[in-house]
């Protein structure tokens, strides 16, 4: 079995195979996807690097439709009585499952390509050059005066295959590979102990990050955190969400209320608002994977096989578009926007197609710098983070603004702890005041600007 | 399963190629889900095997993994461990050296009086299909999910320095979420339970009985407000208490976030809470009757559990370990390196941590805070390295003249710095639970924890209320 290449094509071919052998066992339509995955990695512990990680694993998923019925399976073993076995159990799900009315495979369709997914330095990029990338991420931490360190910080090449075949015709196969970082920061004076800051990068183009200025500003961040104050009396409703504070709660509640399942059974504040005005006019969300600027959101097809697009979702305020997976676009009667994932962590060969989600949603940005979005600001707050709980059917959220400062007569004031907010991101769709030209890829899958919002409710312990 | 002879094999090339310390992992993951979704289901089964290798080399880690089982490859794994640790030796600052451990040998098997898999899919799907029924007698519901899952574990670790364990786990999990609208409001009622035991897991925690629950707790919920913002004396449930102790006082006792620059570092021997606080991370523990989700006889670096006092009568007295960090920290390793698959490198993680109950009983604890809010179920939880913490609660309820009534709340998200609020303490009840329901802990990688304690009365920050 080890002597075998596997290649896309023999992968493919072994996929038919399974496929083949699926339907002849008085199954209507089955389907194999596989996904071949290798990683390499440093991690960063303290000041220094502290592991170097090399991992592969190629994994294979077996879904099969008994008249409305669907069954499951998957196995990471590659060999030919290991799928059978695979999609027996498939099979056999199928038998036991009730049925779910629907249900359908993608058919064939021509996938369009998506330029510069795939970068060929990067698959050449070596361990040894990653080490120099995180050392000089690393240098300002041991350059600063301040005690600051890290952990569980990571730069990682990933490397992904994705194929897809079933009984009906569809075989697709596309290539990708990102390198991702991720890091924390804790400084620390005497006994204070600063919150620990995060940030991330994703890219194909090592050349297009200045690690020396990323560990830079991670260090800064940390440092204002250990002169950050409690917060006392704040007298304002006027939030800044900086990017990374939008995507939760302000773009999963949007997305997942724009989901079709969520739309199709009752869990969605949008069921009824096709057509209407939702936000204020200023905003626009399209879902747009066929760039490479979408990050991991940038793929050829999705989950179940079916060609990736570009979907208008709020324009001018208005809500145009629902998403939709094989399964809600049958009995929306209406076809797939290609948006079906296996897993909420993106795709995964454990799992059914299961989940709809954006694949490179984009809130458009607007003309205002930063300083300009805040500089008619009386008194308000702009934060890095949100820590808190939202309840993603009907947007209510709580919780903890972290990195916060004081927004004082247009300028920043001073770095705040202890600061909570609360408001319904519904609400908040109607509240904006203005959109920031700062358009940040985050979490590497969601392009956003800072958005400031007004009607948000600030508490302080005093 | 593999032939452990294979792995043994592993650790000959890695020593023959010059490492200080080579250990193997094999795993064997089998998971069952199961997810009802309003009258539907997504159902999933399969399993993942592999091996991970870990080199130690020149005061290197490097760490190296396979899903290909032949003898071949996992040679082939190791020497790319053995080279990559080697490669990036001359970069490391700071060279790792490990505590010294007993050399054990010894296989486990999970406590479970019916083995999960001696119940058939079939039947499970039954049992979850007509308990769904029960929330069609709550005409305010709308919607109804529930998510069963069971994981079966297998595992071995063999290192060079002759330890040789295996053990097999298994948890369950099942959580019932209910959605009710009333008046286009909308709100979620919910109630998970997960253990490490077996089929008895059904006879503990009906499933009709959680869906009941869940449904009942939506519908009250859509006629629900939030209580007040501001600072309250607030009775926590176990559950609340168990996610204090886990996430806002344990994570900052994990001996790599204690070198990172956590709350606790340097706090050994010093006072850091009311001295009616004893917060410890074991093994095994058993709640009300049921063992807690994050038994953990061995941990992935084949190290024996032991019980670890973090918190001693308010004084801090230990740190969670793994090998490494308990060499660099000059304690004894405590059996806390664990990894989620065997892609993943082994991390400092809790298991089932909980605060040791006190002498005071409910009513005693309602006397006691007179006018205020007892604060039920976890809905998430969030805290970071300075312990400053937020959690959003299910629903409230409130105390008033010392008795705890009927009316209830919408689950405020309550907020501070887990110390300070564990220095503000009314009481500490005599009772005790385990249980943090389906949920992963998600410190890089996942793992399944458990966490607990007494009811606790506190003085502390809602946030976000009316």
């Amino acid at each position: 079995m080890s002597d075998i290449e596997l290649t896309p094509e023999y992968l493919l071919s072994l996929s038919s195979k399974i496929s083949d052998f699926a339907t002849s066992k008085d199954i209507h339509a089955a389907e194999v996807m596989f996904i071949d995955s290798r990683k390499i990695q440093i991690m960063c512990s303290g000041q220094s690097i502290s592991t170097a990680r090399e991992t592969s694993e190629l994994g294979f998923a077996v879904r099969v439709l008994r008249n409305n019925t669907e069954g499951f399976s998957y196995t990471n073993k590659h060999d030919v009585d290991s799928l059978k076995q695979c999609a027996t159990e498939a099979i056999k799900m199928a038998g036991v499952s009730p049925p779910k009315p629907g249900s359908r495979f993608s058919l064939p369709a021509d996938y369009a390509e998506i330029e510069g997914i795939f970068s060929k330095n990067l698959a050449d990029t070596t361990i040894d050059e990653i080490i120099i990338y995180a050392n000089e991420i690393l240098k300002p931490f041991q350059e600063s005066p301040i005690d600051i360190k890290t952990e569980l910080s990571t730069i990682l090449i990933s490397e992904t295959g994705v194929g897809i075949v079933n009984s009906l015709g569809v075989e697709g196969f596309y290539k990708t590979n990102a390198m991702n970082g991720g890091f924390m920061a804790i400084a620390r004076e005497g006994e204070k102990v600063g919150s620990l800051v995060t940030d991330d990068f994703f890219t194909r183009d090592p050349s297009t990050i200045d690690f020396r200025r990323f560990g830079k500003d991670l260090c800064e961040r940390a440092v204002r955190n250990i002169r950050a104050e409690k917060a006392t009396g704040i007298e304002s409703d006027i939030v800044v969400f900086e990017p990374n504070a939008v995507f939760n709660p302000i773009y999963l509640t949007m997305t997942l209320a724009l989901a079709a399942d969520k739309v199709q059974r009752n869990q969605s504040m949008w069921k009824d608002k096709l057509a209407d005005t939702i936000a204020v006019k200023e905003l626009e969300f399209v879902d747009d994977p066929l760039t490479k600027e979408a990050g991991t959101g940038a793929r050829v097809f999705d989950d179940e096989g079916v060609p990736t697009q570009k979907t208008d979702l709020i324009k001018d305020g208005v809500l145009e578009n629902f998403i939709f997976d094989e399964l809600t676009a049958s009995r929306a009667q209406t076809v797939s926007t290609g948006n079906s994932y296996r897993g909420q962590g993106g795709t995964s060969f454990m799992n059914p197609p299961n989940f709809i989600f954006t694949n490179g949603g984009m809130i458009s940005p607007g003309k205002q710098t930063p300083e300009e979005l805040i500089e008619d600001i009386k008194t308000g707050i702009t934060f890095e983070y949100f820590a808190g709980s939202i309840t993603i059917e009907n947007g209510v959220f709580s919780g903890v603004a972290k990195g916060a400062q004081l927004i004082k007569n247009g300028s920043i004031e001073k770095p705040l702890t202890n600061v909570t907010i609360s408001g319904n991101v519904f609400d908040v769709l109607n509240n904006i005041e203005g959109f920031g030209n700062d358009l940040k890829l985050v979490n590497a899958m969601m392009r956003t600007p800072s958005i400031r919002v007004k009607g948000i409710t600030i508490s302080t312990q005093k | 399963m593999l032939n452990r002879e294979v792995l043994i094999d592993g650790l000959s090339e890695g020593e023959k190629l010059g490492a200080e310390y080579v250990e193997l992992r094999y795993q064997d993951k089998y998971l069952a889900n199961f997810q009802y979704r309003d009258g539907e289901f997504v159902n999933t089964t399969g399993s993942r095997e592999g091996v991970c290798v870990r080199a130690l080399v020149d005061g290197s880690w490097a760490l190296a993994s396979t899903n290909k089982t032949e003898r071949d490859e996992i040679i082939r794994t190791v020497q790319k461990a053995v080279k990559l640790a080697r490669g990036s030796a001359p970069s490391k600052e700071k060279k790792i050296s490990l505590a010294e451990v007993d050399i054990v040998e010894d296989k486990v098997i999970s406590p479970r009086k019916i083995d999960l898999r001696d119940i058939s899919v079939d039947e499970k799907i039954q049992k979850i299909s007509e308990a769904a029924k029960k929330a069609q007698d709550f005409p305010l519901v709308k919607s109804l999910t529930i998510n069963y899952n069971e994981i079966v574990d297998k595992r071995i670790v063999v290192t060079n320095e002759g330890t040789r364990v295996e053990w097999e786990d298994m948890k369950p999990t099942l959580t019932a979420m209910a959605v009710a609208i009333d008046e286009g409001k909308m709100a979620t009622g919910y109630v998970s339970w997960g253990h490490t035991c077996g089929a008895e897991f059904f006879d503990w925690h009906p499933i009709d009985d959680m869906v009941e629950k869940a449904s009942n707790k939506a519908s009250k919920l859509t006629k629900a407000t939030l209580p007040p913002a501001g600072v309250q004396s607030i009775l926590l449930d176990p559950q609340l208490v168990g996610v204090l102790a886990h996430e806002a006082i344990g994570h900052t006792a994990e001996a790599d976030l204690v070198v990172a620059g956590s709350f606790t570092q340097g706090k050994i021997g010093k006072k850091v809470c009311d001295e009616r606080i004893t917060l410890v991370d074991v093994p095994f523990k058993e709640g009300s009757k049921w063992m807690g989700a994050g038994w953990l006889p061995y941990d992935d670096e084949g190290v024996k559990g032991r019980e670890t006092k973090i918190v001693t009568n308010g004084i801090m007295t230990e740190y969670m370990t793994n090998r490494a960090f308990a060499f660099e920290l000059e304690m004894e390793p405590s059996g806390n390196a664990r990894a989620y698959t065997f892609a993943d490198e082994p991390i400092v993680r809790m298991r089932n941590t909980f605060i040791e109950p006190g002498d005071m009983s409910l009513e005693e604890l309602s006397e006691a805070i007179g006018d205020g809010y007892v604060l039920k179920s976890l809905m998430n939880g969030q805290a970071d390295s300075s312990s400053e913490f937020m959690f959003g609660v299910v629903e409230a309820f409130a105390i008033k003249n010392g008795e705890i009534t009927d009316e209830i709340f919408q689950g405020p998200v309550f907020t501070g710095n887990a110390f300070e609020v564990l220095s503000n303490i009314i009481g500490v009840g005599k009772d005790f639970d385990i249980n943090l329901g389906s949920g992963f802990c998600g410190k890089e990688q996942p793992a399944k924890v458990d966490a607990g304690g007494p009811h606790i009365a506190v003085k502390a920050m809602l946030a976000g209320g009316n």
